[in-house]
């Protein structure tokens, strides 16, 4: 159950960030830096859930999901503070009346949110550390994250290079 | 270098789908500490806030 779970959340995951490759290619917005590593906590918080369906459910692949969204939700935060003066105008296009970094800094709080829901009300056995089997819920997540961040270091690469990116 | 990011932890993942756990601790851990680095060498003024 709870590997479905982390499973879903890593579909949910990739969908946003498949949504954001969206506005990057069909709506030609170019991601700032900071957008960039919010992505990279997304991808930090789906590797956790990714340990949780490949390794087992144990509490030290929750604590990576935890950090990656204290990390994102921090870039999130201050991306928003930016922008927070009512005469400075927002970054990018936004999406339902929210601009993207908002609705980062949201899926950041869910998740932080739904670790501790998950952890509140399922108790966590002891379990090996060695590979488990995966349904194919699991696999189809997993293989859709991965191909995910390869798209997205590709992408990144043409956008910045291997060197910093211009902000 | 945020490119660098993502191919480490898209590699991360990669360990996870073979089934090398180590490989994935290691790499996400690195990950994380650059994308600090990161956010600290794009965001400065947070640092002097902080600091």
């Amino acid at each position: 159950m709870q590997k479905n779970i982390n499973a879903l959340i890593v579909i949910i995951l990739s969908a946003v960030l498949l949504g954001a490759f969206g506005f990057q290619f069909i709506k030609h917005e170019e991601p700032c830096p900071l957008c960039l590593l919010q992505r990279l906590g997304m991808l930090g918080i789906g590797i956790g859930a990714a340990m949780n369906v490949r390794f087992g459910i144990q509490m030290n692949h929750y604590g990576i999901m935890l950090l990656s969204s204290i990390f994102g939700g921090t870039v999130a935060l201050r991306q928003i503070a930016l922008h927070v003066c009512p005469t400075f105008p927002l970054f990018g296009i936004p999406f339902m009346g929210l601009s993207l970094y908002t609705w980062s800094f949201l899926v950041f709080a869910c998740t932080v949110l739904a670790v501790a829901l998950l952890l509140v009300l399922y108790d966590i056995k002891k379990e090996s550390s060695d590979k488990t089997p995966m349904n194919e819920l699991g696999s189809f997540a997993l293989w859709l994250l991965f191909l995910i961040a390869i798209g997205n270091a590709v992408a990144t690469y043409f956008q910045c290079g291997l060197g910093p990116c211009v902000d | 270098m945020m490119a660098a990011l993502f191919a480490i932890l898209a590699l991360s993942l990669m360990f996870t789908l073979i089934g090398f756990k180590q490989s994935v601790w290691a790499l996400w851990l690195i990950g994380t500490l650059l994308c600090v680095v990161m956010f600290f060498h794009h965001a400065t003024d947070t640092l002097k806030i902080l600091w």
